[in-house]
């Protein structure tokens, strides 16, 4: 190549700078997602350092099928993987099948119907979303939870004196309906989008035609939010494939393990290859889901919702069933929203646990000093310097993680919607959304085994604070690249091309063109990540030292240690810190979309 | 390109997988330095080590026992100048933050205070990730008076050294039955108590599942003892070996209660006002303080056969490079307590703990009564066989 062709294709590239921009993302997408895979992959077929006690005269690294085959077909592979295998598959099915019902119903009733207190259900179902998945969880033990299971009993017991039969307490039923409530918000948030967005003229043209309402809703309104849908199912779906904490806190105390909970048992037991292994069935299960999602439905990766300039609708007459519907929402609010933040905020004044009387009242774990009598000494939440430590760091983390997301979330969508239809589009929307199909403990523990050590010109990041945001803005780039890339769509080339004739560089563009306008991506993309790395626990819980503790990591292990009202405390705190990021990022005009 | 990157990591693990046994230059220099290992001198200068460690600083703490706060403050106003980092952690954090430092070439952590047995005495101390230290002296009756410490420490709990020992135990609750109800470990499987033993899961704690390996490992025992009771052998279920295994098939089968931690089965087993309450497998034995700050009626049975539970060691271990050698042998030195007890140890100085001290008395029963009624932990035949009781639990699920 000569000098001067060098220096046009430099110039071409200098003017298009959203392909040079697209290959430094393929760059760090291979470097933070494929060969994380890659690796993750090859290390199945190797011993880890427990090999030599399995294998008399292994060494570690050395090739072998020895743990494919224990998880798949050893003599141990039903306690392993099938049975955990299929009791993830039937809490992602009954799960779904609760919160996408439930989440549509909603979402039409809120949209389309003559509903009263719309303003409330809209901003308060999303609250099951913005707190952590396991809230309900745990709330559900403080009303379930049964003598036999040590501890105090939960509010049942004090209340009818008897144990509630054990299956409501812990195990499938309680997973179920704690995540389908949590998920609940995720097809309402979809469906809403989509709701609001389908053309009234088309069913009001049905209408006319003398359709009845059932017939409208099947043939026109159904068909045309199928996608949306399609989207929401490959969430939950995949979301309770991979979900972690409220399995553990309801699964493990009756031996009910599920794919997840033997994930982390694995790295738990430093039984790295059967981890890995296990770990890449997990992700191969929720390709598929997305696979036969895009085959049946047809639904791109990317969540778009129907769009277009339609008319205003004219709210359904809900007539007799006006009450019952407005009955059913204020009662999943109430069940699902105020009663477990209620409960567990009860918790924590609580001296003793369980025992619901007025002189049982203190504030002792919110602002006691140590007393040896209560929590082996712990002191109080605000005076324990452990986790006001993890309080900032949780937020600092959320933050940075948010802020890099919003950021990198424009840019990525700039380079894929400007770029549309190239290869180079392609590559970067499909990988941007692959961690989307890694579980967040997977994900975490390939983080753990690739970068705690130096690698080439990256450091080792092992306990560094970098390491766990890097390992969120990577997770979540699925959420800041839809975010960015919708964003994008709704910005008109010709704005930009207009500022090129007007002699602006790229940069000046970017500045006062495209970033104004993408304000709301930005918001969205840094909303949902805020969010979720507030509440996030399976992907980190590898990752975290105790410089590097957040508030999530510390209520798992106080709950372990038995000091409830602590952990309550603090996940309290979340909730109230994610409800106030949510309030703030509102007031500036951002919401939430997928 | 990327296959070669590929290559490059399965070679670098393999590397990093086989660390050399043998010592490199920076560890003999810091070794050298510290005094430690092969460089310990048989006469420690203590006021020397202060001085060092007043120039170090700080001394960084990974601890398995949430416990140490009061001790902290004592050391801190012992030897002023000198901070304290310490961090709650489970051993086995401990370990997999450990070896991915070292690997990587981080030194961060002086004092490692973990059980882990199997993994400190088989894996850690011979690929010289950590390294023994015994303090010549420990303090006496004050700060200001001194005793050997071969006087007062038996040689086989010096390597590695031990801190303070407890039991995991089998506790019943004394107000529902004035003495313990059962006999032997066998009583545990029998219908009598379907669904009223209560253990930590041991898929999330070494300990339970060293307490298993061991009661494979004293199969003979178990038969032994399944006979003194019923008056006739053992009949084994097919294809289970021997009397070990036969036992935790029928502790599963006999809908054992897997709690999270050993404050849920303690406390569920001690809380007052029970009719039928549960009784413990393998639960810690300082528990018994609960019956002060919970109200609860713990009491654990020592006499039935074979033995109640496992003896666990908790070890104190130094880094290896650590950045803080000094600090770290005075604050090792200082956690081993005086013949009082002493600030340093009194955290862990409670009922249903004990000190190696031979020096130091104990709150309830003596260390040489619990080792008769407890088993040890035989570390190289949970490294050998270990695993196999580990699937074989897990096959059982």
């Amino acid at each position: 190549m000569n000098s001067s062709r060098a220096f046009q294709r430099l110039r071409r590239l200098l003017r298009r700078p959203e392909r040079a921009w697209g290959l430094a993302l393929i760059v760090g997408l291979i470097v933070f997602v494929v060969i994380p895979v890659a690796y993750m992959a090859l290390h199945s077929f190797m011993f880890d350092s427990l090999g030599p006690r399995y294998v008399r005269g292994a060494q570690p690294g050395d090739w072998t099928l020895f743990y494919w085959t224990r998880v798949l077909t050893g003599s141990l592979s039903r306690a392993i993987f099938w049975e955990p295998f299929s009791h993830s598959l039937i809490i992602a099915i009954l799960m779904s099948a609760i919160a996408i019902p439930l989440g549509s119903l909603f979402a039409w009733l809120v949209v389309r119907t003559d509903i009263p207190l719309k303003g409330l259900f809209n901003s308060v179902l999303i609250i099951p979303y913005i707190v952590p998945s396991w809230t309900i969880g745990l709330a559900w033990l403080t009303v379930f939870k049964a003598e036999r299971f040590g501890g105090q009993p939960g509010l049942f017991h004090s209340l009818f004196g008897v144990d509630p039969p054990a299956w409501v307490g812990y195990g499938l039923l309680p997973i179920v309906i704690s995540l389908g409530a949590h998920y609940v918000p995720y097809s309402f948030i979809l469906l809403r989008g989509a709701l609001a967005s389908v053309d009234a003229r088309l069913e009001e043209s049905a209408e006319i035609l003398g359709a009845k309402r059932m017939e409208i809703l099947r043939k026109i309104t159904f068909p045309l939010v199928l996608p949306a849908l399609g989207s929401a199912f490959v969430l939950t779906f995949g979301k309770g494939l991979g979900e972690f904490a409220c399995q553990a806190f309801l699964g493990l105390p009756i031996r009910y393990y599920t794919l997840s909970t033997r994930v982390y048992s694995a790295f738990e037991h430093r039984q790295h290859g059967q981890g890995y292994v296990l770990t890449m069935i997990l992700i191969l299960m929720t390709t598929l889901t997305v696979l036969a999602n895009q085959k049946l439905i047809g639904a791109r990766k990317k969540f778009t919702t129907i769009s277009g300039k339609g008319a205003r609708h004219k709210p359904v007459k809900l007539g007799a069933w006006r009450i019952p519907a407005t009955g059913l929402l204020l009662a999943f609010v109430l069940a699902f929203v105020v009663a477990p933040i209620g409960l567990i905020a009860w918790e924590t004044f609580m001296r003793y646990e369980g025992q619901y009387s007025l002189s049982n009242f203190t504030l002792h774990y919110w602002v006691g000093r140590g007393d040896p009598m209560l929590a082996d000494g712990q002191p109080g939440i605000f005076r324990s310097s452990f986790i006001l430590g993890a309080i900032k760091n949780s937020v600092l983390l959320a933050g940075a993680t948010a802020l890099a997301s919003g950021v990198i979330g424009i840019l990525l969508g700039y380079a894929v919607v400007r770029a549309r239809g190239t290869w180079l589009s392609r590559t970067i929307e499909f990988l941007s959304f692959t961690p989307y199909m890694i579980p967040g403990i997977a994900f975490g523990g390939i983080y753990l085994s690739i970068f705690a050590r130096k690698w080439g010109p990256l450091p080792a990041l092992y306990g560094t604070f970098a390491l766990l945001a890097i390992t969120c803005v990577a997770k979540y780039l699925p959420y800041s690249s839809s975010s960015g890339i919708s964003a994008m769509h709704q910005i008109d080339p010709t704005l930009e091309e207009a500022a090129e004739i007007h002699g602006e560089g790229w940069l000046g563009r970017f500045r006062k063109v495209i970033l104004p306008l993408a304000k709301g991506g930005f918001l969205s993309a840094f909303l949902l990540t805020f969010i979720t790395t507030m509440r996030v626990l399976d992907l980190i819980v590898l990752l975290v030292t105790p410089q590097t503790r957040t508030m999530t990591s510390i209520i798992f292990r106080y709950q372990q240690q038995g000091y409830t009202q602590h952990a309550y405390g603090i996940m309290l705190l979340i909730v109230g810190i994610t409800l106030a990021g949510h309030y703030l990022v509102r007031r500036l005009g951002g919401r939430i979309q997928f | 390109m990327k296959r070669g990157i590929l290559a490059a990591l399965a070679v670098l693990t393999l590397g990093l997988v086989l660390v050399a046994q043998e010592l490199t230059p920076a560890q003999e220099a810091w070794l050298k330095a510290a005094q430690l290992g092969p460089y310990q001198p048989a006469q420690e200068d203590w006021d020397a080590i202060y001085q060092a460690a007043v120039q170090e600083g700080k001394v960084v703490l990974y601890s398995l026992s949430s416990r140490y706060p009061d001790m902290v403050e004592a050391f801190k106003a012992a030897f002023p100048g000198i901070e304290v980092e310490a961090y709650d952690m489970t051993g086995n954090e401990q370990i997999e933050k450990l070896t991915r430092e070292q690997a990587a070439g981080i030194y961060n952590v002086d004092v490692l205070f973990l059980s882990n047995e199997t993994t400190v005495t088989m894996e850690l101390l011979p690929q010289h990730l950590v390294w023994n230290y015994v303090p010549d002296t420990l303090f006496g009756e004050d700060l200001e008076h001194f005793v050997a410490t071969r006087d007062v420490i038996a040689e086989q709990f010096l390597i590695p050294l031990v801190h303070s020992f407890e039991s995991k135990v089998v506790f019943y609750n004394f107000e529902a039955y004035p003495t313990c109800p059962l006999q032997s470990l066998w009583d545990l499987t029998l219908p009598e108590w379907k669904g009223r033993v209560q253990m930590k899961d041991p898929m999330l704690t070494e300990e339970n599942m060293n307490f298993l390996q061991m009661v494979v490992m004293h199969a003979d025992e178990m038969a032994a003892a399944y006979e003194a009771e019923f008056g006739q052998p053992l009949k084994l279920s097919p294809g289970i070996p021997n009397a070990g295994y036969e036992w935790i098939k029928r502790l599963i089968e006999n809908d054992i209660v897997l709690t999270t931690s050993d404050g849920d089965a303690a406390k569920a087993c001690g809380a007052p006002g029970q009719e039928r309450p549960p009784v413990t497998c393998s639960v810690a034995s300082s528990k018994l303080r609960y019956n002060d700050s919970k109200g609860t009626k713990l009491a654990i049975c020592w006499d039935i056969l074979p033995v109640t539970g496992l003896t666990k060691r908790n070890f104190l271990l130094i880094a290896n490079q650590a950045p803080h050698p000094n600090a770290a042998k005075l604050l090792i030195r200082f956690m081993l307590g005086d013949s009082n007890g002493g600030a340093g140890f009194a955290p862990w100085n409670v009922p249903g703990g004990w000190s190696p001290r031979t020096d130091v008395t104990p709150k309830a029963a003596t260390l040489d009564q619990v080792l008769t009624k407890t088993w040890l932990i035989d570390t190289n035949w949970v490294y050998e066989h270990g695993l196999e009781v580990q699937d074989f639990w897990l096959s059982q699920q």
